[in-house]
């Protein structure tokens, strides 16, 4: 007797032992759910309100939400717009493990922003997903910041188009130039100034890397090639002037040794039907004078990187009615071509094209661009 | 994305560059690598599995080269693809580094 009354009382405390510390876990999971500062619900396969959190009732009270459309057992997808419950479903049939959507939810005195993060509710031993936790986090403060940015790179990038250039239109010499950036600002720039009467000079860079910095750079050159281009205005001079601005601007940053720009740069004479140019790292250069195509090929060390280069240019004469496409590499990247391909597509689209400028303007405008492109276009009579 | 795996010898370390050379390559590059390659004489930069290689990578590049260089440290490119090759030849890098920098 004696000894089966023991049994039972070790039973008993061997309940006790296995209850104490599961109760105590589930207390302290129930205690941290409630004391989230994030709005928390738990939904179950249907969509229906298992649990809310303190959190969750406070924000539904203060916004007047309809406390019984938001607590515990109403119908979480009668309250979500069709396109937030096909997420939900997502992550209850298991296609997502999770997903965030972020929201505005405005209120009269203030604009606020949420994200909702939906997560699969799974049981750890057969990852059965019996429902979904719902998050929501207010997020307004990075949103402001990142509202704000983008209205500055706006601004930034209206300033950019606004420094550009009108066409040459002239009977003995037409240039035009198309840039798209591929984010916010570009540091692909282009610029031309006539020099005298018969004489233009051209250049078109590609400043390293894309986006905020080189849109910075490029601004910063911009303003200076005026002075340069009809000032030095043979090829090689202009190189070593613009090499040496490049210098000077990163002579004592850190981390930026080796900035630089790739460049091409054309001083067209139509006088004496001439043009000399120096290619610094630039893909493309392609003339074609009736028929006969020349590659205004690269010869030089992209601009800012040595201190004392070595320059070259090459003059060519042209002929008959002559056709000139200039571009930057973000052309053939977006291509997805080697530089080489490329090459060989732009000569075969040159040569299907009546307007130089609108064929290839439309062809950009087209691409998925995963760089800048620019493209200059130069027509000679 | 890029990774890397070193294989030393001695005084000889190869590296093994995976994946694409561009501006989120930066601090691996001028920190992490840089500093891991200055106790080695004769470094070899192993290229084949680099597909891509844009403006900001190969300024990255050209840093890495170049200081390891002046130290006195004896470095290589191997094995770069044909494609990548040509953007090193547009712009003129093996001019830059020396034609004795690039091994097939």
């Amino acid at each position: 007797m004696s000894g089966a009354a023991e049994s039972k009382d070790v039973r008993r405390n061997d309940r006790t032992m296995k209850k104490g510390p599961t109760a105590s876990m589930e207390k302290i999971s129930e205690t941290i759910v409630e004391s989230l500062t994030h709005h928390v619900a738990v939904i179950n396969q249907s969509g229906r309100i298992i649990k809310v959190n303190r959190a969750w009732k406070k924000y539904a009270k203060e916004n007047g939400g309809d406390p019984e459309k938001l607590s515990a057992g109403a119908d979480y997808f009668a309250v979500c717009d069709r396109q937030t419950v096909a997420s939900i479903r997502e992550v209850l049939d298991g296609t997502k493990e999770n997903v965030q959507i972020e929201y505005p939810c405005h209120t009269i005195r203030d604009k606020k922003w949420f994200a909702m993060n939906v997560t699969a509710l799974t049981e750890s031993e057969d990852h059965v997903i019996s429902g979904a936790i719902i998050t929501h986090f207010d997020v307004t403060e990075r949103k402001v910041m990142e509202l704000r940015q983008l209205k500055e790179l706006e601004m930034a990038k209206t300033i950019q188009r606004r420094v550009l250039l009108d066409p040459i239109v002239k009977d003995q010499i037409i240039v035009k130039g198309f840039y798209l950036a591929s984010d916010q600002l570009s540091g692909d720039l282009y610029a031309w100034y006539e020099i005298d009467e018969h004489r233009t000079g051209i250049i078109l860079l590609d400043i390293m890397g894309h986006g905020l910095s080189s849109g910075m750079i490029s601004m910063a050159i911009r303003s200076m090639l005026e002075r340069i281009i009809t000032e030095f205005q043979e090829p090689e001079k202009v190189y070593l002037e613009l090499n040496k601005q490049f210098q000077l601007f990163f002579k004592s940053g850190q981390g930026y040794r080796n900035f630089f720009c790739t460049g091409i740069y054309l001083l067209i004479d139509t006088r004496q039907k001439s043009l000399s140019y120096f290619n610094a790292g630039q893909p493309g250069g392609v003339l074609l004078d009736g028929q006969q195509f020349t590659l205004l090929k690269s010869s030089l060390v992209p601009i800012g990187l040595l201190t004392e280069p070595n320059v070259q240019s090459t003059t060519i004469q042209w002929a008959g009615e002559t056709n000139i496409l200039l571009y930057t590499d973000g052309l053939t990247d977006s291509l997805s071509m080697r530089l080489s391909e490329g090459e060989k597509f732009l000569i075969s689209e040159m040569n299907k094209a009546d307007n130089i400028f609108s064929h290839f303007a439309e062809l950009i405008s087209e691409l998925e661009r995963k760089d800048d492109v620019a493209i200059v276009s130069i027509c000679l009579t | 994305m890029l990774h890397y795996t070193i294989d030393q010898t001695g005084p000889s370390a190869t590296v093994y560059f995976d994946g694409d050379l561009d501006i989120d390559t930066t601090e691996l590059i001028e920190i992490e690598l840089t500093d891991l390659l200055q106790k080695f004489d004769r470094i070899a930069i192993e290229f084949q599995d680099v597909r891509f290689v844009d403006s900001s990578g190969m300024g990255l590049l050209l840093t890495l080269v170049q200081s390891l260089k002046a130290e006195g440290k004896g470095v290589y490119i191997k094995r770069v693809r044909e494609d990548v090759m040509e953007v090193f030849e547009l712009l003129q890098i093996p001019e830059i580094l020396g034609r004795n920098t690039f091994i097939r």
